[in-house]
């Protein structure tokens, strides 16, 4: 980091905290406060929902992503469009004419109080460790390859979004969130069209992508119906619909923001303007990685480029053994160098291997890179053995070391302030909508005594404050627990079918009615649990993402039987 | 109680479905092209 890399990171973030208290200053209401006085016009409420998605990890682990396993990661989002649809279609409508502040106050106009408190309590559990990951996440990635401080980073991070959201609430997230999207859009364009430069002169863009579909890296869809695989077309349609609509149909941190739209229509069009970016947006970030990708078949590369790993094994028995490794990641370079501009020059070409055998040049590409596969494999077996605790999965790292290795001065103070506004822009959300959940759906409504505007104002601001330290301080914490960001993405995903299908059986099952809708969500959330469980020591296959599907689906199903039978028992009993 | 109404369908829900599958089918050219 030179000096013109701290000047535009400190600028950068210090620019968007600043006008984002500046911009909100001044008295507020709740629903000023809370819902950003109903003044977003459609770009910004999309804007908004997009930067609430995006948090620091989609720009540090998603290129890598790509880097490792290809494109096929897109597929994820397929589903996000028909919610957006369903969304526009249903839940909005009914949100604006209920004038809520929270999803979870329909519930209890649907259903009853303790169904709308189980939501909106399983809301506050997942958000609430979320938001320290929000910010833990990438604290660990840059102060492993910075060499900065984990702590005061996730300090930095939490205290800067704590000032503007306690500031400003809604409308100060929202601001600052449009200025944070251009940042990115911003750092990740320079970056793409960095890389794309730096190629040899006689690569073209064309041509990476050539090199990349060589190496199996342009598989973009798999039509397959194999549960092995993670990612599938239909596993994105499926999955990924009933997965997107809880998570922007029923969570807090993004209901909040199309709440703060100007009228139904704006909040409905920047719904729309998310189904229509968002997309190409997650294959844009793909693409970076694979051209990050093609860029290392013509330049050296580390063996694991997680910088800890290396540390690790400095020093330790396996240093040796790691060299030599090493050493032949080195002589694979010149030979992948070769095949890759073959495959470009004359991609019909064949070339003859040691073995005596004549394959065409695409597959020897693809040989090589397989054989770079168990090198690497090999060096994290001595990673895991030189040092148990090192993560050795090094996806996460590859975008930054090749941000902080090869791009210029200024341009990784640039790309640098990308994630970290990323990270600030997806905790403000959360912070903002935690606050706003325990003041609306807690506070408010089981207080007794009437009180002002003002007083609710307060409350809100205290429990943005109260979460952004919990925020910290899970952070802080989090490198204490092994498992914590697994166990975090675990209650997200149990939690997510089952809330959903409570919303789903208010919205679309008129028959189903308070009693029987609490009671199936309990058993639908011990099942789901068993499930998970279950898929976790390998007794079952089951992706994360059919938890979602699951869950919702047996909300409605259990709901709909219990319905019946306490309808029949109710006949019987009258008669 | 207040039930959900569908509020009508309008062009923008098309235009969204529409482009996500015009999407998919160019990552299906592109992967076909590309692909080794």
């Amino acid at each position: 980091m030179q000096d013109i890399d701290w000047i535009v990171l400190v600028a950068t973030l210090a620019f968007i905290v600043l006008y984002g208290v500046y911009k909100t200053r001044g008295r507020k209401n709740v629903q000023d406060y809370i819902r950003g006085g109903n003044e977003s016009k459609w770009w910004t409420v999309g804007l908004s929902v997009m930067a609430t998605q995006a948090s620091a990890i989609t720009f540090l682990s998603t290129p890598g992503q790509a880097y490792n396993d290809g494109m096929g990661f897109v597929q994820f989002y397929f589903g996000l469009p028909i919610a957006m649809v369903i969304i526009c279609l249903f839940f909005i409508p009914i949100y604006h004419r209920l004038n809520v502040y929270t999803a979870y106050e329909y519930l209890e106009n649907r259903f009853d109080q303790r169904t709308r408190s189980l939501a909106s309590g399983l809301f506050l559990l997942s958000r609430g460790l979320a938001a320290g990951i929000t910010i833990f996440a990438p604290s660990i990635i840059l102060s492993a390859v910075l060499g900065w401080d984990l702590n005061t980073l996730n300090i930095i991070i939490g205290s800067l979004v704590v000032i503007y959201t306690i500031s400003g609430g809604t409308k100060a997230v929202t601001v600052t969130q449009k200025q944070q999207m251009a940042v990115i859009f911003l750092g990740m364009f320079v970056a793409f069209f960095l890389i794309i430069s730096y190629l040899p002169a006689d690569i073209n863009f064309s041509n990476a992508l050539e090199i990349a579909g060589a190496s199996n890296k342009m598989d973009i869809l798999d039509f397959s119906f194999d549960f092995d695989n993670r990612y599938t077309v239909w596993s994105g349609i499926l999955g990924g619909t009933f997965l997107m609509l809880s998570y922007f149909g029923t969570d807090q941190s993004q209901v909040q923001r199309y709440l703060s739209g100007k009228s139904m229509r704006e909040m409905q069009l920047g719904m729309i303007f998310n189904g229509i970016l968002k997309v190409p947006m997650q294959f844009f970030i793909l693409l970076v990685g694979v051209m990050v990708f093609v860029f290392y078949q013509f330049n050296p590369t580390p063996l694991n480029f997680n910088p800890a790993a290396e540390q690790a094994i400095t020093g330790s028995p396996y240093e040796k053994e790691y060299n030599l490794l090493q050493n032949e990641l080195n002589e694979l370079r010149s030979d992948k160098s070769e095949l890759s501009h073959k495959v470009v020059a004359a991609p019909e070409s064949q070339i003859m291997q040691t073995n005596g055998r004549q394959v065409p040049v695409a597959e020897a590409l693809s040989q090589i890179n397989e054989k770079e596969d168990v090198i690497r494999e090999k060096a994290r077996m001595l990673i895991n053995q030189a040092d148990k605790n090192i993560e050795t999965n090094d996806k996460d790292y590859v975008f930054i070391h090749f941000i902080l290795n090869n791009l210029p001065r200024g341009l990784i103070g640039l790309l640098l302030a990308v994630i970290l506004s990323a990270a600030m822009s997806s905790t403000a959300s959360e912070l903002n909508a935690l606050a706003a959940t325990t003041t609306v759906d807690f506070y408010r409504r089981n207080l007794d005594e009437d009180k002002d505007e003002a007083h609710f104002v307060g409350a809100t601001k205290w429990f943005t404050l109260s979460w952004g330290i919990l925020a910290i301080l899970i952070a802080c914490t989090a490198n204490l627990f092994d498992n914590l960001i697994q166990l975090v993405n675990i209650i997200g995903s149990i939690f997510y079918g089952t809330i959903l299908g409570i919303f789903m059986s208010a919205f679309f099952i008129k028959t189903i009615k308070a009693k029987a809708v609490f009671a199936s969500a309990l058993i639908t959330q011990c099942v789901v649990i068993i499930l998970f469980s279950l898929d976790y020591y390998e007794v079952i296959n089951l992706p994360y993402l059919w938890l979602n599907f699951i869950g919702c689906g047996l909300v409605i199903l259990l709901g709909l039987l219990l319905q019946s039978s306490m309808s029949a028992e109710e006949t019987q009993a009258i008669n | 109680m207040i039930e959900p109404q569908k509020e009508g369908w309008s062009n923008f829900y098309t235009l969204v479905l529409v482009l996500n599958v015009v999407y998919i089918l160019v990552f299906f050219l592109l992967m076909n092209f590309y692909s080794s």
